[in-house]
């Protein structure tokens, strides 16, 4: 096997808390790697960390500790180590593409200049060229090159999304970093999306790490599943494996909570699989951080911190699994 | 038994710069006691819009017509929205989707719930305050009497729609009307919020219009739903109908996108194009120009609603 494309290595990041002295322990040692051309999936609720870890590894926020190394064309690039000039043009190979196109466009620029900026600003394209590069882009996420004179209150919110995927692939990245994508489309616009991404995935060997609370979005596109809870991955499996036969406690909570669009299956199941909140991230417990909700937890889980270890090919941090 | 929320023949209209969006175009729908209707449909297909005409919530300019709306046997379209001002908050209550826009962040969550109660019911005082710790006690709150002292940015975002939902039922409404009330939450909590609205509908015989996209929530939680396209309900039935005999290609073409359980990496079935400008309808049946069943009669003439479904191919019922 080729080296991972991102490789994060037991990453640490906290924040100091709102009005308050003590500290948000947001992301608590994750390692995990995105292989070429692979489609990982980043699942967890609103405050399992998810986000942080996006900007920790984007290094929009700086980790307390741990290591994200990206490897780039001509060598590995350590993220956590480069500043400054280093650190813009290692940039050039991990775009991200955020959750609302239309806070992420700028307004005042048309589609095509808004595509073009990332080539001007690493010195990839300009003049000609750059405009046959941008209409180039905006076929190849299904927009057709005349949109490039519109702007972005002229277009959908899917047309936006493509917008923001074209940009995002405007300097060639080895991986995109998708943070709720698709979650602000309506049904039939997602599937697009989806479809879009699928297709750019085989196309252009692109890897993806897409971080997203929906496993609808999950089943469609992901390779590998990494699931987050309280700012530790509690299961990292093949999507198959672990949609079938989730190990995790939690990761069974969270399969059980998603309603089925069949009336006949659903009537058969209960939804509330799953009762109380989690434990507040700045006091974070001794124990297994799910210990409060699981219906399985024993003495020791909440005395004794599980670790990921491997079972059955699914990697799983429960001292039960 | 007779409905609780009867709609005939609305239509709202809201000016535009380039003129009158035709936002619902003659929507029908009822809703009985103890029943879940799902109201379904993506952004701008009406189902927000029919709601808040209901409930009288649209701004002045939004011109609102209908041969009825009633609440039981309350007519709420004959004294210009008095009736509908005294009934909501009371035997009409909502519920939208963001718990912390429609909350006030300077009030503690009790003392708002507390407004509700005192301006819905005879109590006060110590039992007003009772009344409010019952309430979010009865929408599963843990620790309630500590929680109504709370300030709304204190609480979680599954626990700020219970006490919203706490709020709605202070005039102990008979109809709720829930608008996306789980779409911005995570869904180990929506499971929950669900659970509850089952139980209002059983143990209180409420009746709930429960207005969203997605239709697992719709399998989960609804006896009935109204498919709404482009201003109008496109398909109706009872929910096992639906999702057994899906009769509109837009419905069928909705179910597909969803992704299967497991399995292929094949591309999803889409339903293509987007949908129609409300300024600028096709001709004939709205869903035409993204439909894969189109025959020549369905550019002539729009669909009504006579059978299970509005379409010229699939509408016949079987």
């Amino acid at each position: 096997m080729t080296a991972p494309v991102l490789t994060i290595h037991d990453l640490h990041l906290s924040y100091p808390a709102r009005g308050a002295t003590g500290t948000v322990h947001a992301v608590r040692g994750v390692s995990m790697e995105v292989g070429a051309g692979e489609v990982v999936a980043l699942v967890g609720e609103s405050g399992c960390g998810k986000s942080s870890l996006a900007r920790a590894v984007l290094q929009l926020r700086r980790p307390d500790a741990g290591r994200i190394v990206l490897e780039a064309p001509d060598g590995p690039l350590p993220l956590h180590e480069l500043t400054g000039n280093a650190l813009r043009h290692a940039r050039r190979w991990m775009q991200v593409v955020f959750q609302d196109p239309y806070a992420s466009l700028d307004p005042r620029m048309s589609v095509g200049d808004a595509v073009a900026e990332p080539l001007r600003a690493f010195g990839l394209a300009r003049g000609a060229e750059s405009r046959k590069r941008v209409a180039k882009l905006l076929e190849q996420v299904g927009l057709g090159s005349a949109v490039a004179s519109r702007f972005p209150h002229e277009l959908s919110g899917g047309q936006r999304q493509r917008v923001g995927i074209a940009r995002a692939l405007a300097p060639e990245p080895r991986i995109v970093l998708l943070d709720e994508a698709v979650s602000a489309l309506d049904v039939s616009l997602r599937a697009q999306v989806l479809n879009l991404l699928l297709d750019l995935r085989r196309d252009l060997d692109l890897a993806m790490l897409f971080i997203t609370h929906d496993l609808a979005v999950v089943r469609a596109i992901a390779d590998r599943v990494a699931v987050m809870y309280l700012g530790e991955l509690v299961e990292v499996g093949f999507r198959d494996t672990l949609l079938r036969s989730p190990r995790h406690p939690y990761t069974r909570a969270l399969l059980d909570a998603v309603p089925v669009p069949d009336p006949a299956r659903q009537a058969g199941r209960t939804l509330v699989a799953l009762g109380g909140e989690p434990p507040s991230q700045e006091s974070v417990p001794r124990g297994c951080g799910f210990a409060n909700r699981c219906p399985l937890a024993e003495e020791r889980c909440f005395s004794e911190r599980p670790r990921l270890r491997p079972v059955d090919g699914t990697a799983v941090s429960c001292h039960l699994a | 038994m007779t409905a609780l929320l009867t709609i005939e023949d609305l239509h709202v209209r809201f000016a535009a710069p380039d003129g009158a969006v035709h936002a619902v175009r003659g929507v029908d729908l009822e809703v009985r006691p103890s029943e879940t209707v799902a109201l379904v449909g993506e952004s701008g297909s009406g189902k927000s819009a029919t709601a808040l005409a209901f409930m009288g919530l649209l701004p002045r300019s939004a011109e609102v017509t209908a041969n009825a709306l009633r609440l039981g046997d309350e007519d709420l379209l004959r004294d210009g929205g008095r009736r509908t001002r005294r009934l909501r908050g009371g035997r009409m209550a909502m519920v939208f989707q963001d718990p912390l826009t429609s909350l006030n962040p300077h009030l503690t969550v009790g003392d708002q719930i507390l407004e509700a109660v005192k301006l819905h019911t005879d109590l006060s005082g110590g039992a007003a305050r009772a009344r409010v710790v019952a309430l979010l006690d009865e929408v599963g709150v843990p620790q309630p009497a500590r929680r109504a002292l709370a300030w709304p940015h204190q609480l979680s975002g599954g626990l700020r729609q219970r006490a919203l939902i706490a709020m709605a039922l202070a005039g102990d409404p008979a109809l709720l009307i829930a608008d996306e009330p789980t779409t911005a939450l995570d869904v180990t909590v929506q499971a929950q919020i669900l659970d509850l609205f089952q139980r209002l509908c059983a143990d209180r015989g409420t009746a709930l219009l429960l207005i969203t996209h997605d239709l697992g929530v719709v399998a989960a939680a609804a006896h009935h739903v109204a498919v709404m396209y482009a201003g109008r309900v496109v398909e109706r039935a009872g929910v096992s109908e639906l999702f057994s005999d899906t009769r509109h290609p837009y419905t069928r073409g909705l179910l597909a996108s969803i992704p299967g359980d497991l399995g292929s990496r094949d591309r999803l079935p889409q339903i293509a194009g987007a949908p129609p400008d409300p300024l600028d309808l096709p001709s004939g049946c709205p869903f035409r120009p993204r439909c894969p069943e189109e025959v020549d009669r369905c550019a002539e003439e729009e669909p009504p609603l006579d059978g299970p479904a509005a379409c010229w191919v699939k509408g016949e019922a079987s």
